[in-house]
């Protein structure tokens, strides 16, 4: 075997001889110490959270099948007893529509691996949805975050967000801040003197330290996947590869930020400002430029949309109702008009037909911005690591407007189901619970 | 005198302040400018949204009057002027709040959802830039305000001229303030300027609010105050530039960024919130079951109906001289509210709790404090918040209390709700929806925890430097 060229082995020793600099270093250790445990701790709380995630969306469908299972004994009990509600009583449509409103299994997001990530965005987004016969817009709304809104600000932040903010500031307070104080020592003259390349040094100096960075990314992150039950390679591995991207750009830029010759000052300073540039400036811009290029609908407006569609539905009622029943010949008609809670189904399904896309138009648009702010992301990393964060952990614009829809799907299935039975005023049966339409349980 | 002048011209001259000064200027005066126009733009949306809500109330045509009062109406919060500044909590606490029978609803739709990803790093809102950036200004002035000196040689000269270090450091400590002064002035000027002769924009919210404006003032001189005290006293002891530097940023981050996360992360530990779906089971189960001993809802139904028999001397609900359907839903709404308001107190009561320990661990984050007076003052904070719930939930209950007294006098014995016996007449009569924001001294109140620690910040760093005063070595 050949031996290695000088210049190779020069460099060899160069990177060597750095590395122990680098153990000696008090404040290249606490500043890689601090890293770690920010890091770390990090992780352990996001595969936690990933953790309790998966579990509650577990109970809640658990719970859910468990209703079902308890109406379905009843059902199978009341059908056996001489009370039991006849077909076309006002009273075995109000116990079929009970069962309908409240007793359907939650929609919930399948969360890919890459939930310890972050959950942020699902609780945000709102990560149930739960299909019903009457109005799941507007009466029937049961999303609410009970939480103080300030510690949804500040919030325990997402494993990424706690990378994307501190991987750099690690590299500029680390690497570039030594390389610049070497050059005001003088160290960096001579090491250049002594060495056979010039760039030996700075090069050995930065890239050892953007190497530990790294690895204690990469570490923070294999423990963060590790406490997640849900967490796969694939995903682990296309995290490390944006993770790669972004430690890239940041040693680009700390390197950059090597050559000027200012003082070890100014150099950190000049790397705070790029810091805060990059992660609030041009994100705070891009989404500026957003607004004004392709502003979110208003939701004010949408509230005033929905309550149009409302009383429209409600003054048409009984006419959806005659055209209800015109359509669905197999359904027998009650002599009397019925009222309540069959006079309200078609006037509940016609306001659904019309709110549905109201509120589409949201996920949307938010898919939409998400598009056009990641052609982006060589100027906005930081929002791009994010971003690529949320598709891991399957909460991004494009899932949830995907998600959106599967719901959608969903309810109508559940509606075309038990509208029916309801304005039949049929009683549900043993066999109906066997083909309730249904979601999959969440991993 | 001569002494600030002189550190005012050295800062003056140093490039890089100058640069930071500058960029500093222009993002305060960019953020207020934008925050004050979209706040503008954001309120005569809110008013044109409430004018048509009340409108489509008012022209809900013929219907059972229950069935009116189901179509509901919204409590839209209307932005305070100083919004602007701080928007504090009101992207996560919606925009809109439903009014309906039988259930007190929480506000929804908050504009936090629609933001892209890159907001959770932080708002870039005037209030960001005043607690997070502006100290950055602070210690790039006064990082190496004394250690500078001590490298260059020029302390032991100053010292040999016989000034007393405190009047030097008392100059320097001027000087920095005066600097950070004058870039604020400056940005706030080049905001406020466009819109003083009209009278709108951030111009409004000052002459609107003038005590919540002197609060925030205070706040920010106490804050920053602090800082440059801290700054110069770390200057001061330091032996070398880069290491005071170090010491301050590592100080700024943990300021600005961990404290507060960490801080967040505990309180929602120690002081857990229970889900919406339990919150919602546990009312309904209060309702069903009855509160200490008043009896179940079918109990309770059974007793007031017996009692309502007895007063009107009859013996079927369809005889009774007024409507009976109204009169039982009274009886059973007013308990509802009792329960509702028994649950949602024990809720505040968590977020208060929690907020006790977000002010403990501001003992070590003068941000946090800064941000909690900063948003009192503002009238964006949490209490802010309920006093608006507070308001729409006394006025949901009037309207509805309303409607179904018309309908108790209004008919007689149980009516069909399929029938359709009110009209617009009915709608318009409830009264509008008014809100009226709390006063300046409901913001002094809530600030005054903040307040205090911010004083005492201040006071701690004053104290830190006039020690390193006395210690100072050439």
């Amino acid at each position: 075997m050949s031996a290695p060229p000088p210049s190779m082995q020069a460099f060899a020793w160069t990177c060597r001889a750095e590395l122990a600099r680098l153990c000696r270093q008090r404040a290249d250790v606490l500043v890689l110490a601090a890293l770690a445990l920010a890091l770390l701790g990090s992780a352990v709380l996001g595969g936690l959270r990933a953790r309790d995630f998966r579990a509650e969306a577990g109970a809640r469908h658990a719970d859910a099948m468990h209703a079902q299972a308890q109406a379905q004994a009843q059902a199978r009990a009341r059908s056996r007893s001489a009370d039991a509600a006849a077909a076309g009583s006002p009273q075995a449509a109000l116990a079929t529509y009970q069962f309908a409103r409240a007793c359907a299994v939650p929609a919930q997001p399948q969360a890919p691996g890459g939930l310890s990530l972050g959950t942020t965005a699902h609780t945000l987004l709102g990560a149930t949805a739960r299909p019903t016969v009457d109005s799941r817009h507007t009466d029937a709304q049961r999303d609410e975050a009970l939480g103080h809104p300030l510690l949804a600000e500040l919030g325990t932040p997402d494993f990424a967000l706690v990378v994307a903010l501190l991987l750099p500031l690690a590299l500029l307070a680390g690497a570039g801040a030594q390389v610049q104080s070497a050059r005001a020592d003088g160290l960096w003259r001579l090491m250049a003197a002594s060495s056979q390349r010039a760039w030996h040094w700075p090069v050995a100096a930065i890239g050892l330290r953007w190497l530990a960075v790294l690895a204690i990314a990469v570490l923070a992150s294999a423990l963060a996947f590790a406490l997640d039950p849900g967490s796969d390679t694939r995903s682990f591995l296309r995290w490390l590869m944006c993770l790669l991207a972004y430690a890239l750009w940041w040693g680009l830029a700390t390197a950059l930020l090597a050559l000027p010759r200012i003082s070890p000052a100014a150099a950190t300073l000049s790397g705070l400002g790029l810091w805060l540039a990059v992660l609030f400036a041009v994100p705070a811009l891009l989404q500026a430029r957003a607004d004004a290029r392709d502003p979110m609908p208003s939701r004010l407006a949408m509230l005033i949309a929905l309550r149009e569609a409302q009383q429209s539905a409600e003054q048409s009622a009984d006419s959806l109702m005659a055209r209800w029943y015109a359509a669905h010949p197999a359904t027998p008609r009650p002599a009397e008009p019925p009222g309540w809670p069959r006079s309200f189904m078609p006037r509940y399904a016609a306001q659904e037909t019309q709110v549905r896309p109201l509120l589409r138009d949201f996920d949307i648009a938010r898919a939409r911005r998400h598009a056009d702010l990641q052609a982006w992301w060589p100027l906005a990393p930081g929002a791009a690591l994010l971003m690529a964060a949320d598709h891991l952990a399957g909460a991004d614009a494009r899932q949830q407007l995907d998600f959106q829809h599967r719901v959608d799907a969903y309810d109508d299935a559940w509606r075309a189901f038990f509208l029916p039975r309801i304005m039949g005023a049929q009683p549900l049966r043993e066999a109906d619970f066997d083909s309730l339409p249904g979601w999959p349980a969440p991993r | 005198m001569n002494a600030f002048a002189h550190e005012l011209r050295l800062l003056a001259r140093d490039g890089r302040v100058a640069v930071l000064a500058l960029a500093m200027l222009a993002l305060l005066a960019a953020t207020l400018a934008t925050a004050f126009a979209a706040r503008e733009r954001r309120d005569a949306e809110r008013a044109l949204a409430e004018a048509q809500v009340r409108a489509q109330w008012d022209t809900q045509g013929d219907k059972h009057p229950h069935r009116g009062a189901h179509f509901g109406l919204y409590a839209l919060r209307p932005e305070p002027a100083l919004a602007a500044f701080d928007p504090g909590l009101l992207p996560y606490t919606g925009q809109a709040l439903w009014l309906e029978p039988h259930r007190r609803n929480l506000s929804r739709h908050a504009p936090a959802a629609d933001e892209p990803p890159a907001t959770r790093f932080g708002r870039l809102t005037p209030a960001f830039a005043l607690a997070a950036l502006l100290p950055l200004l602070v210690i790039a002035c006064a990082f190496q305000a004394v250690s500078g000196e001590r490298e260059q040689g020029t302390l032991r000269a100053t010292l040999a001229l016989g000034l007393p270090p405190r009047r030097w450091l008392a100059a320097k400590f001027l000087a920095v303030m005066g600097a950070v002064l004058a870039v604020v002035l400056a940005g706030v000027a080049g905001a406020l300027l466009p819109g003083l002769a009209q009278g709108t924009g951030g111009s409004a919210a000052v002459t609107l609010a003038p005590g919540r404006v002197a609060g925030l003032a205070l706040g920010a001189l106490l804050y920053l105050g602090g800082f440059a005290a801290l700054a110069l006293a770390v200057s001061a002891r330091a032996r070398q530039s880069r290491a005071a530097l170090a010491l301050l940023l590592g100080l700024w981050l943990a300021s600005v960024f961990v404290v507060p996360r960490l801080a967040a992360a505990a309180a929602q530990a120690l002081v857990p919130v229970p889900t919406a779906q339990a919150f919602r089971d546990a009312i309904a189960r209060d309702h069903e079951q009855g509160l200490g001993g008043d009896g179940t809802l079918a109990e309770r139904g059974a007793r007031f109906d017996r009692a309502l028999l007895a007063r009107h001397g009859v013996s079927r609900l369809e005889d009774l001289p007024l409507g009976a359907s109204a009169a039982r839903r009274l009886a059973r709404d007013a308990y509802a509210d009792r329960v509702h308001a028994l649950h949602f107190d024990r809720l505040w009561a968590l977020h208060r709790r929690q907020e006790q320990l977000l002010r403990l661990a501001a003992l070590a984050s003068p941000t946090m404090a800064m941000g909690a007076l900063s948003m009192a003052m503002a009238g964006t904070d949490l209490a802010h918040q309920h006093h608006f719930e507070d308001a729409a939930e006394h006025y949901r209950r009037e309207v509805n209390t309303a409607i179904d007294r018309w309908d108790m006098a209004h008919t007689q014995g149980l009516r069909s709700f399929e029938e359709r016996y009110a009209g617009d007449a009915l709608w318009r009569s409830v009264p509008r929806w008014r809100y009226a924001a709390p006063g300046a001294s409901f913001a002094w109140r809530e600030a005054g925890v903040p307040l205090a620690l911010l004083a005492a910040w201040a006071m701690a760093g004053v104290l830190l430097l006039m020690r390193a005063a006395r210690r100072l070595r050439p």
